[in-house]
C-alpha cells in the first residue's frame, strides 16, 4: 500500500464510527503488513480481526481473518476453516476463520476502503451470532445482499 | 473504562431477520451505527431522522473514496 493510500485509509477511519483505539496498522514497513481491528457486536462480544494487506492492497482483495476467538466454531461445534458458501467463509489459515467479504465482481480498489470491509465483517459477525442462536446459516440472512 | 463504551443492545436475531426480509424484498431497512457502535436496522425514514451513520444499504455503492 502506498503512503498516499495509507493516509487516505487513516482519514476514512478517523472520520468513521470506528474508534482509534479499536484498530492498529501493524508491520507496515515489512512485506506482511496488516490491520488489526477489535470489533464488538451488539451482544458485547469482542472479536479481533486481521485484514492482510500484504498482497498488493488495494489492487487485490485482502484476506480477512478472525484471529480471536480462535477458531470460531459453528453452533454444533464444527469447524469453519473450510470454504463454505452457506457460511460466507473461505479456507482459513493458521487456525483462523477467513471471512468472505467482497467478491471479484464487487471489488473496486478506488472506491472500497478498509472501513467498508470492517463494516462488512461487523455484519458477518452479527449474523454469525444469529447462527449460534438459531442454527440458521449466514446465507439465510445475507443471501442476495449487498452487505 | 472499556474499549467500546457500548451498552448491550437488541438481539442480533432481530437484526438478522430484518436483513433477511430486506434481501428478499419483503421489507426495506437501513443499517445504521450510532456513536456507541450499536448496529441497528430501521426504516430509511427513521434512519434519516436519527442522524446516525448509514452503513448497510449503501455499503456497496457509497463512494467513500474516489481517486
Amino acid at each position: 500500500m502506498t503512503y498516499e493510500r495509507y493516509q487516505i485509509e487513516l482519514g476514512v477511519l478517523e472520520n468513521s464510527t470506528i474508534k482509534s483505539k479499536q484498530y492498529k496498522f501493524m508491520d507496515m514497513d515489512t512485506a506482511y503488513p496488516y490491520l488489526a481491528v477489535a470489533i464488538q457486536t451488539n451482544s458485547l462480544r469482542c472479536y479481533v480481526v486481521k485484514i492482510d494487506l500484504s498482497d498488493n492492497y488495494p489492487y487485490n482483495i485482502p484476506k480477512v481473518f478472525i484471529t480471536s476467538p480462535k477458531p470460531l466454531l459453528t453452533r454444533s461445534g464444527g469447524s469453519m476453516l473450510e470454504a463454505s458458501h452457506s457460511m460466507h467463509t473461505l479456507r482459513g489459515e493458521n487456525g483462523c476463520v477467513r471471512v468472505c467479504h467482497y467478491g471479484h465482481e464487487d471489488w473496486a480498489p478506488n472506491r472500497i476502503t478498509l472501513y467498508q470491509i470492517i463494516i462488512k465483517v461487523r455484519i458477518w459477525l452479527e449474523m454469525y451470532e444469529c447462527h449460534l442462536k438459531t442454527g440458521k446459516t449466514l446465507d439465510e440472512f445475507l443471501r442476495g445482499a449487498s452487505y | 473504562m472499556g474499549l467500546f463504551d457500548k451498552k448491550k443492545a437488541d438481539d442480533c436475531v432481530d437484526l438478522g431477520e430484518a436483513l433477511a426480509q430486506t434481501n428478499s424484498g419483503r421489507r426495506e431497512v437501513e443499517l445504521v451505527i450510532g456513536e456507541d457502535g450499536e448496529l441497528e436496522a430501521m426504516t430509511p425514514d427513521e434512519a434519516e431522522k436519527s442522524g446516525k451513520e448509514k452503513v448497510g444499504t449503501t455499503i456497496g455503492t457509497k463512494p467513500y473514496y474516489v481517486k
